[in-house]
């Protein structure tokens, strides 16, 4: 698995400013971008095709719509909202929705938003747990998912290295980023034993370098 | 259905909201430790073959919970369970958020924000690997999972084209 090693030469690098990111559309150096939060209406249909396309985990798909397509975050204000989002119990996707809901037309947004994205994959719920509760199996649904899951896999893959790729990931706190790969795929500890180890040692690191 | 699961579905997943740290994943021990064990709800079969159906299907992985809901007590237990599940941690974060912001600049929150990013970027690359070791079922696997990671990484080609093409092979019988 090459793709391990390449992701931890990304993280050991740190900052690789602008890499295969699609930052050059946003003004200014380092603030917000000039622009417009999007109205309800695309909140709630940009949403939903997140939730019916989401395979391979909804934040994914998140980040492609609000960083790369339509502009709404720059990739720091994606991963500000990510780190509250993980770092608070409860399904990451809604935390995330709810954190970086104060640029994207605040709590009617997150409930529009969160509405949204639930839509289409309820209805497969309705439909899918019909079926279950009358069949007990579904085999076409299993066929198709072993074809799926390694396409989700490498959509999880890429979310990873884009983030690696931000700026911020400076040469002695990359190393966090090691230890937590380490923690989870190699020791395979637990999330919340990670987050407890892991979150302080990064703050406890970063107290040292931030002014 | 009868109320008292409603409410039942509505107490114990809200619990499960504020205290599941490390999202749904690693609440799924004490998930099935109070529908399966506790409630008898279902059995750890039925238990284990939604919680499959719930990661095949697009879409946040609360799903599980919804589907789990469904099976309990119909519509109103999915949108039930859902809720629960997902509201209050969902408030929660955006009260921290509140707070976040009126220390915009505050050496502590620059701190924690620097402090907290690397081990954002630890999870998402170790959930990538994870994934990759479990969906494959063979080196052909392997080469789906590659070729999407280099299609979304460079160039502009939307993902959907690869989960259709994922879709073929796998009901194909090629995976």
């Amino acid at each position: 698995m090459t793709t391990v090693r390449d992701a931890a030469a990304d993280v050991r690098d740190g900052d690789v400013p602008g890499r295969p990111e699609s930052e050059p559309h946003h003004a200014g150096p380092e603030g917000s971008p000039s622009r417009e939060p999007p109205s309800l209406a695309t909140l709630f249909w940009t949403h939903a095709l997140v939730g019916a396309t989401g395979f391979g985990g909804s934040i994914v798909w998140l980040r492609r719509l609000m960083v790369e397509e339509r502009h709404w975050l720059t990739a720091e204000e994606f991963n500000n909202g990510l780190s509250i989002a993980q770092f608070m119990p409860g399904p990451n996707v809604f935390n995330l929705i709810a954190a970086v809901s104060r640029h994207l037309r605040g709590t009617t947004g997150m409930v529009v938003s969160s509405i949204a994205i639930m839509t289409v994959p309820l209805i497969f719920v309705l439909i899918l747990g019909t079926l279950y509760a009358q069949y007990g199996d579904l085999p076409a649904v299993k066929n198709a998912m072993r074809g799926i899951s390694p396409v989700a896999a490498g959509l999880m893959l890429s979310f990873g290295l884009k983030t690696a790729a931000a700026p911020g990931l400076r040469n002695p706190i990359a190393i966090v980023a090691v230890l937590t790969f380490v923690a989870v795929v190699v020791f395979r500890l637990s999330l919340p034993v990670v987050l407890v180890t892991m979150g302080p040692l990064g703050v406890l690191m970063a107290s040292r370098r931030v002014r | 259905m009868n109320e008292a699961s409603l409410i039942d579905l509505a107490v114990e997943f809200s619990i499960l909201s504020v205290l599941s740290f490390g999202g749904m994943t690693s609440a799924l021990t004490e998930i099935q430790r109070v529908v399966v064990e506790h409630h008898q709800w279902m059995d750890a079969r039925t238990f284990a073959d939604l919680y499959g159906l719930g990661y095949a299907m697009p879409g946040p992985n609360v799903l599980v919970v919804s589907l789990i809901g469904y099976h309990v007590a119909g519509i109103p237990g999915c949108l039930v369970a859902t809720l629960a599940m997902a509201g209050p941690s969902a408030l929660l974060a955006m009260l921290v958020v509140l707070v976040w912001d009126r220390f915009q600049g505050a050496r502590w929150r620059r701190v924690t924000q620097a402090g907290l990013f690397p081990v954002i970027v630890g999870l998402a690359l170790s959930g990538g690997c994870l994934i990759t070791v479990a969906a494959a079922h063979g080196p052909t696997a392997y080469l789906l999972t590659a070729l999407t990671a280099l299609v979304v990484l460079k160039t502009r080609v939307s993902p959907l084209w690869l989960i259709a093409l994922g879709a073929i092979l796998g009901l194909s019988g090629i995976l």
